[in-house]
Order: C-alpha cells, then structure tokens, then sequence
C-alpha cells in the first residue's frame, strides 16, 4: 500500500473515467466522487477502477450515470421517496447525493435494499453517517433517495493521505494513459521549457 | 457597465478585462500573493533561523530554514547537489537539479531529514507525505552565479547593475503544491490555521530560497577564499530575488479553476473600482503617486528582454510611463473623481501595457482601502461543482449569449481558428500545445488526446447549436441525460455566469493565440515581475526582487519594497 493525497485520487480517478470512456464532465464528477469517498475512509480508488471496468450494458444502472441524473434533477425531490432499480455500487452514489445536499441544503437518505439484506446512509454536504455494510455491495435490488429530518451525527470527512493498493493504482494508470499522447521529439518541442 | 466620470464608476467589463492581450499585460499589484505574504509576515512578527546548515566544502548537503509564525512553524529543507554543466536545464524534462527543495509542515525531525533526501533530489520520480506542503527545484543562473562567486571569493562585492539585471542567483523551474506528489491537500492546508490564502505556502518556499541563495554562494565562496572571502552588501542581497522558469503546465490551471480565477480578478478589480471612486485625492497620495510613477519608470528601465514581442511592449511601456507621469503633473488630480478621470484618459491614450500598468499604481496609495480584499481572494471549488439541472434551456441559450459571445463568433471550420490543440504527453505528464492539422489539413491524431481546455470555445458553440433544436422549457436535467459529453461546458457556463471573470473570453486554439499571455496573467497575480518570453511557450520572471531580507521584515516599509528605490522617494 503507498499513501496518497485526496487530490492525486481525485486527478488519477478523473484521468481513468475518461480513458474508459466517460465524457469529460463525468469523469470531473466520478474524481470528486472517488475523492469524497476516501475521505470517509471508504476505497474509493478501487471501487472506481471496478466501475470503468465494468460493462453496464446487462440491465444495471452505472453508479456514475445515475448519481448525474439525481443530482442534476435534485431540484425535483420533495417529500417523497424516489426509487431506483437494479444499480450497480450504491456507495458510490452517496458523493452525488451529497451535491444535492449543497443545492437542497438539507441532509438526505438513501436506502439499499437486497434480497436478505438492507441498510441506510445519511449524507449532507459537510458530513455523512454510512452504513459500512454498503461499501462492498457491488449491486442492489433497489434503492431509495429521500430528504431526512432524522436527528442524526454526521461525521465530517477527514483531510489526509490515504494508502491505495499498488495494483489498484497501477489499474487506475492503465486507463489513464490513454488520454495521455506518447512521447516523440516533435512532442518535447511542444512542452515549450 | 458602461462607466460614466460622475455617475455610477462600476467594474470594468469582463469582456474586455479576460481577452488574451489584456491579460497578457497584467502587472504585480498590491493584491499580489507575494506582497500579501510580506505583509502577513511582518504584521504577525514572523521570526526566521537556520536550524541545520549542513554543507560541505563544495556547497553540496543540506539546510534547514525555520519560519515560526504566531500558530504554527514551518520548515524550508534545501538539498545542494552536484550538477554537471551538460544536466543543466530548465527544461519539463530535467531530471536533475542544482538544489532541490521542500517546504515541511512544522519541525522535521532528523529521520524526515533522511527521508526527503532520498525523495526530494528526485522531484516528481520521488514521493513526500502529508506533513510536506510544497516540493520544487533550482538551478544556479549561467550569468551570474559564476561571476558573483569569483567577486566574493576574492574579498570583492559584485556590480551592483549587474546583479539588477539579472537579479537572482537561482532559477526555480517548478513550485508543486496542492497534494502533488503526495504532499499536504490544499483544503488541509487552508483549515490548519496557519498560512491560509492562495499560494501562501508556495511563496514562502520562494521567499525562503531566496535566503538560501545567498547563504550558499557565501558559504561557497569562503571555502574558496577563506579569510579573504567577502560577504555580499545587504544592499546587493536584497537586489536578489529568485528567477523562475514558467512554461506550459501553468496555463490549463487558470482555465480548469474557473471560480478562482474570478476571485482573483474580481478582487482587483473591485479594488480599482473603490479607488476611481474615490471624489478626491489628499497631496499625500497624490506625491505617493508620483513618487510610485517614478520609481516604476525606474523598474521598468530595469527589465529587459531579447523577445521581439516584449521588447516592443517594454519601449511602448516606458513612453506610457511618461506620458502617465506628464498628466499626472497637469492637475487632473487636483479635480474631482481623479482617479476615474485619470482611467478614462488611460483608455484613450495609452497601450493594454500601459493601462494595466496605471491599474497598478492607482492602487499604490491605498493600502488601506484596498489591501482587505485580498482575504476574498481563495474560495472553495466544491461550492460551485454541482450542476443545476433545473435550468431550463432558454435560460441557457440566454447565458451563453452573454458570457460566450466571443466563442459564438467564431467560425471553427476554419482551419486557423482551430490551430492548436493542447495535450498531455505520457512524458512528465505536462500539458503541451501542437498543431492540429498536418501539411495536407487532416487532424492529426494528436487530436484524440486533446485536453478539456482547448475544447471550451468549440463545444461551448456545439452545445449553443444543438440547444436552437431544442424545447425551450425544457430542464437541463433532461438534456444532459442525452448528451453527458456537454457535462463540463454546462458546469463551466453556470460557474461562469455567477463569477464573471472566470473565463479567459478568447479562445485558446487560434492561430494567433500566445500561451504566454496565460502564463503572465498568473505571474502577475503572483507578484512576479520582468517578464521574459523566451518564446511563445515559456517565459522567465524574477520574484522578491527588492523584497525586505527576513531579519529586516520588522523594520522596512514593506508595502512599497517592489519597486525600486531613488533617493528621496516617498517612504510610507
């Protein structure tokens, strides 16, 4: 394991998203997103790297995909509860719905619910109480997004260098260098110094 | 915002403060980083000591500066290497330095010495930790660390005109900050309690380099010239600032920061704006703002460059200088709204150079008035990220009818408006600019690894285009979950129509395009001064030049130390 700094996860994560494809604007997210998780103490680096692995094309809804259609549409959260099905990573949504949280000024409340199993997390823009049983769940049946008024203790996240295993940052590189141009003579001359 | 003489004196117009000129002309103001340290430092009695000064005869080892500040302490460790003349570069690529640097956070003990020694000296091939806030490198300059080394060494001081013009023993090629390399996140930094602000940790490394600059050369030129060995005059030490080396890997930031650079620029301009509001001018600031003309002018005549561009702007500036000084002298200070009066007249009569110049001394007399600004000038980026979707399309169309119309204008099937293209080569991971068409105008393949900062001007009219097609109440929610690919230009326009000088309004892939003007905008918010392209892509700049030595904090009138003294200038 080496320690690395929430901002070189958020850059290595940004580099990979977009290397695996996501558009410039999502993958901007999807580094914030690695980046807010870490900072929770929760592997951001690696769930990130098994999600640009993955192939979202078998009926599950892509974390990154879904956290922009909710934050972006946070302005139609009321009251009530919105379901989505089938998503892959749920923790991975959870930095989303914490910018919803800047936007609605209120903490929010998602919900996990599996065949067996089920928990709750509660976000806000500056703390967040999650549930550590969802950071390994790598689908669920459906969750729940809704505004809280729940008294609860949220934990503010913590700035500090965080260890991420070699192979998952070596993955992350992979990715990343694909939106990098090899070098040539004519490439040094560009660099200018 | 149109400004009248005597009616409503507003902020000047974004659209003509962020074109690439303009901005290429910026000058140090009071605002800048630099001077913000210097005064922080001197306000909260700072006290600086060399707790390690472990070098051998041939200047090779380590030293230790401490900082201690009213919270917290920091530590500059400076690591001396030896250098071959052929390795001496200050090229992206160098991978090997005369010193290299890293500011600690706090009191290193002797196994963090040991630790950064063995990461330090290798820059980015190396990794700090998080109790290190900033890593960088230098090399000693050609001109006149020899020179200098040879005067001391045989009991004699250096030229003093010649230490001017060159005015620094050590060259930086990179200051990293904000968590590279592993080092201490920004957000961390700004939450500690200690030097919070922009670059505020990045400038003291600087200033601290300087220290040692000096130290070195001395501690060199003694074991040369033992008991004949001179120390420099401390008239001579304070003509020394530190060179810096700039070139392209500092221009994507002032695109990718959009809400930052907007606090940066609306902070001076806010305090131009108070200024030329200002209905009259006591003679105290009328002398200091003379006295500051004249001791301009005499910077100004210190500042040389063998760039054809900037030689020009140079002469063009010294004549402004004069005709700024000749006004200044005829009464239009005497009358009402001077400083507005003295702007209006500038835009008529002088060049960009010369108009960003007067910007600057205006500023010159009110410290007081303005230098509280400087506390707004750092913001968090995480304030301004999310996207609003609940905008609806006219509303965006709108938008970017006002904040993009220099982008909307431009016909981008036209080769030459799409000249460039900025990538990051695998090698150091550095942004650099090539050419997007070969001979035969195909796109090369260099264009599939294009970077987001040469794509705003082109996608932000793309996405302008494909919004005429659409619903116009129809929310951004549902339009981005269409196109996802115009995710990063929606955000830009929602960041930019709330902090309006956050965009660089002309576009960065044209042919005419100079990325050193991007680079100068920055520098200047820096502190930096004597600008010296050394082609289109990078520039050299001297920083702390004429800066207070840190035993003289407590006693000199730091706020005007930037620019050069003359006999009987005005002291505060």
């Amino acid at each position: 394991m080496k320690y690395y700094s929430l901002s070189e996860i958020d850059v290595i994560c940004t580099k990979a998203a977009k290397g695996a494809g996501y558009s410039y604007g999502e993958a901007e997210e999807a580094g914030r997103a690695s980046r807010w998780l870490t900072s929770y103490n929760i592997p951001g680096a690696r769930i990130a790297l098994e999600i640009f692995k993955r192939d979202f094309n078998n009926g599950l809804e892509c974390p990154i995909k879904l956290g922009n259609k909710i934050n972006d549409s946070c302005y139609s959260f009321f009251d009530k509860a919105k379901n989505y099905q089938n998503v892959a990573y749920p923790v991975f949504l959870l930095p989303y719905i914490s910018y919803m949280t800047y936007n609605l000024n209120q903490t929010m409340v998602l919900s996990w619910f599996n065949a067996g199993s089920s928990g709750e997390c509660f976000v806000s823009f500056d703390g967040s109480c999650i549930d550590q049983n969802i950071i390994d769940v790598v689908s669920v049946e459906q969750i729940s997004i809704v505004r809280s008024d729940k008294n609860i203790v949220l934990t503010a996240p913590e700035l500090k260098n965080y260890p991420v295993d070699q192979k998952v940052w070596q993955g992350l590189e992979a990715l990343a260098t694909k939106i990098l141009a090899p070098p040539t003579e004519s490439s040094r001359d560009d660099a200018g110094e | 915002m149109i400004d009248g003489v005597f009616g409503k004196i507003q902020l000047r117009d974004p659209n003509k403060v962020m074109r690439l000129s303009r901005l290429g002309s910026s000058h140090q103001n009071r605002l800048s980083f630099m001077r913000t340290l210097l005064r922080r430092l001197k306000k909260e009695n700072w006290q600086f000591n060399k707790s390690h000064f472990q070098l051998d005869e041939n200047g090779f080892g380590y030293v230790v500066y401490q900082a201690l500040g009213p919270s917290k302490t920091y530590s500059l460790v400076c690591f001396s290497h030896k250098l071959d003349d052929k390795d001496r570069t200050d090229r992206v690529i160098a991978n090997a330095w005369d010193a290299t640097f890293v500011l600690f956070d706090g009191v290193p003990t002797n196994s963090d010495i040991d630790r950064l020694s063995k990461n330090v000296p290798k820059q980015e091939g190396g990794r700090v930790s998080c109790k290190e806030l900033t890593l960088s490198r230098a090399n000693r300059s050609l001109t006149l660390w020899d020179y200098v080394l040879d005067r001391l060494t045989n009991g004699q001081q250096p030229n003093l005109d010649r230490i001017i013009k060159t005015g620094y023993l050590l060259r930086t090629t990179a200051v990293y900050g904000s968590g590279k390399f592993g080092a201490k996140d920004r957000l961390a930094t700004e939450g500690d309690g200690g030097l919070s602000g922009c670059f505020q940790v990045e400038m003291l490394s600087v200033y601290l380099i300087r220290t040692f600059s000096i130290d070195l050369i001395e501690h060199i030129a003694k074991e040369i010239g033992g008991k004949k060995a001179a120390h420099l005059n401390t008239k001579i030490k304070r003509c020394l600032g530190v060179g810096n080396s700039t070139g392209l890997g500092m221009a994507p930031f002032v695109r990718n920061h959009p809400a930052l650079i907007h606090s940066w620029v609306y902070a001076r301009e806010q305090a131009f704006m108070m200024v030329r509001q200002i209905i009259s001018a006591s003679n105290f600031e009328k002398a200091k703002f003379k006295s500051f003309i004249k001791r301009s002018q005499m910077g100004v005549d210190q500042w040389h460059s063998e760039h054809e561009l900037q030689k020009s702007k140079i002469k063009n500036l010294k004549q402004d200088l004069k005709k700024i000084l000749v006004f200044a002298k005829n009464g239009v200070l005497n009358k009402k709204f001077p400083w507005q009066l003295f702007y209006l007249w500038g835009e008529k009569n002088l060049t960009q150079e010369g108009q960003e110049k007067l910007l600057s001394l205006i500023l010159e007399p009110y410290g007081s008035m303005v230098d509280k600004l400087t506390k707004n000038m750092s913001v968090d980026e995480n304030n301004h990220f999310p996207i609003d979707g609940s905008f609806n399309v006219q509303s965006l169309i709108h938008i970017l009818k006002i904040d993009y119309a220099w982008a909307l204008d431009i016909d981008f099937d036209k080769h030459k408006n799409k000249h460039f293209v900025w990538y990051v080569s695998e090698e150091k991971l550095e942004p650099r600019v090539g050419l997007r068409y070969d001979c035969s105008g195909a796109e090369k393949e260099l264009s599939s690894y294009e970077q987001s900062i040469s794509t705003i001007e082109w996608r932000t009219k793309e996405l302008y285009e494909k919004l005429q097609s659409r619903n116009k109440n129809e929310k951004i929610d549902v339009f981005l979950s269409e196109h996802p690919e115009y995710r990063h230009i929606i955000r830009r326009v929602q960041i930019v129509n709330k902090n309006f000088y956050g965009e660089i309004r002309d576009s960065v892939v044209g042919e005419s395009m100079l990325p050193i003007d991007i680079l100068r905008f920055k520098l200047s918010f820096f502190g930096a001064i004597k600008y010296d392209p050394r082609s289109k892509l990078w520039v050299r700049v001297c920083l702390f030049q004429n800066a207070p030595l840190p035993e003289e904090l407590q006693h000199m009138p730091i706020d005007d130390w930037i620019y050069p003294q003359y006999e009987g200038s005005l002291q505060q």
